[in-house]
């Protein structure tokens, strides 16, 4: 039998009856607020402890909160962690998959693999050091080194496979619950591998005065 | 009000909790040891009868809660020169170590056991208790199964942010 996709539709629109599109086409702005009034944050720093605690709010896609108790709850769409990498997850065909733990508790994370970047930061290195080799004059030799050298930083930010067990990682993503258990989504990674724990205190710095501003006691 | 040890067996600690050499080093009953894994920021000690983990001074700390560094230590297994090597480590560098809180036996060939092992025999033997945990004291002492070490610069600034977050994490919980 011979069907294409169109056939197809025809033979399932005999038995389902196929919901109306709640949402509009068109590009809507992230809502800044909840229904309520609640202000939805945005990038904050939290630590996993209080992130594996966190729910996901009714009615509001995507939109998580957290320090749950009867007095308070913080509204957020995505955080930041700095986190210590335990071992590897099962990986699959677009994500890495990581065990993380910063000291207050574990969580497995996920890390989309960004192949199209990735191919278009390796053709473009090879091409800087195919030009590097050419007949050109010795300024452009050198421009031609520091591009490369450029795109192989690039790469740190974007090939999640250089997270090995052992490695610091500060992450930017939106948790996710999978399996009624709390993960996170990262969109974008930075790697802390350097004997300096400078990133790692400034992150705390931040992390601890944020808390203090923001937690209300209980 | 803290709870009887004997009554509540412990519960193991699925993430690497950050704690203080002393903290391990100084505990008062094998009973009350961490349980689980760890995250411990020190000295390392190169010896002739193995490697050690040392305390640092906390210098933010109020003087009389202090002990002037490289006081207390305590052992660390499952490390070689190899590793210590490779990361660059000396005696007396600055690190941080992730594993497991153990119990080693010191006397004799290096059989290990943990605070839920010791919890365990504590509840077996209900006739001569004081006498094995006397026995255990002098034959086991606290030691850490290492699984990551890396030499760290900014080891007491880091180890006073951790408590901070320790601080933080406890007030919720009072665990």
């Amino acid at each position: 039998m011979n069907l294409d996709p169109f056939d197809v539709e025809d033979h399932i629109e005999n038995f389902t009856i196929r919901k109306p599109r709640n949402t509009p086409l068109n590009y809507a702005p992230k809502e800044k607020s909840t229904r309520q009034g609640k202000r939805i944050h945005e990038c904050i720093p939290l630590l996993l402890a209080d992130l594996s605690r966190s729910s996901a709010v009714p009615d509001h896609e995507g939109v998580f909160s957290v320090f749950n108790s009867p007095y308070s709850a913080l509204h957020f769409r995505t955080c930041i962690v700095h986190v210590f990498v335990a071992g590897r997850g099962v990986f699959n065909k677009s994500f890495f998959r990581y065990f993380v733990d910063d000291g207050t508790a574990s969580m497995e994370i996920s890390i989309f693999k960004k192949t199209q970047e990735q191919n278009t930061i390796t053709s473009l290195y090879n091409e800087a050091s195919a030009l590097s080799r050419s007949q050109i004059s010795e300024n452009d030799r050198k421009v031609s080194y520091s591009m490369m050298r450029l795109l192989s930083k690039a790469m740190e930010y974007v090939d999640g496979s250089k997270i090995t067990p052992g490695s610091n990682v500060c992450l930017y993503g939106r948790p996710k619950i999978f399996r009624e258990k709390v993960g996170l989504d990262a969109f974008s990674f930075c790697l802390d591998n350097a004997q300096s724990r400078h990133m790692e205190i400034a992150f705390n710095d931040n992390l601890i005065d944020w808390y203090n501003l923001h937690k209300i006691k209980e | 009000m803290n709870p009887d040890p004997s009554e509540q067996s412990p519960k193991y600690c699925d993430y690497f909790k950050h704690l203080l050499v002393e903290e391990i080093a100084l505990v008062p009953d094998y009973r009350q040891l961490h349980y689980g894994k760890c995250a411990v920021s020190g000295v390392l000690g190169i010896e002739t009868d193995g490697f050690k983990l040392q305390n640092l001074r906390l210098v933010h700390l109020p003087c009389e809660n202090t002990l002037p560094a490289e006081t207390l230590s305590v052992r660390l297994l499952n490390i070689n020169y190899e590793i210590v090597n490779s990361e660059k480590l000396a005696d007396g560098s600055p690190c941080i170590v992730r594993g497991e809180v153990v119990l080693c036996n010191v006397l004799g060939p290096g059989a290990l056991m943990t605070a839920r092992g010791i919890h365990e025999l504590y509840l077996e033997s209900e006739t001569e208790r004081d006498k094995l945990m006397n026995y255990l004291e002098k034959t086991y002492k606290p030691a850490i199964n290492v699984w990551f070490i890396k030499r760290i610069n900014q080891a007491v600034d880091l180890t006073e942010r951790k408590l901070e977050i320790r601080l933080l994490c406890d007030e919720k919980d009072c665990s």
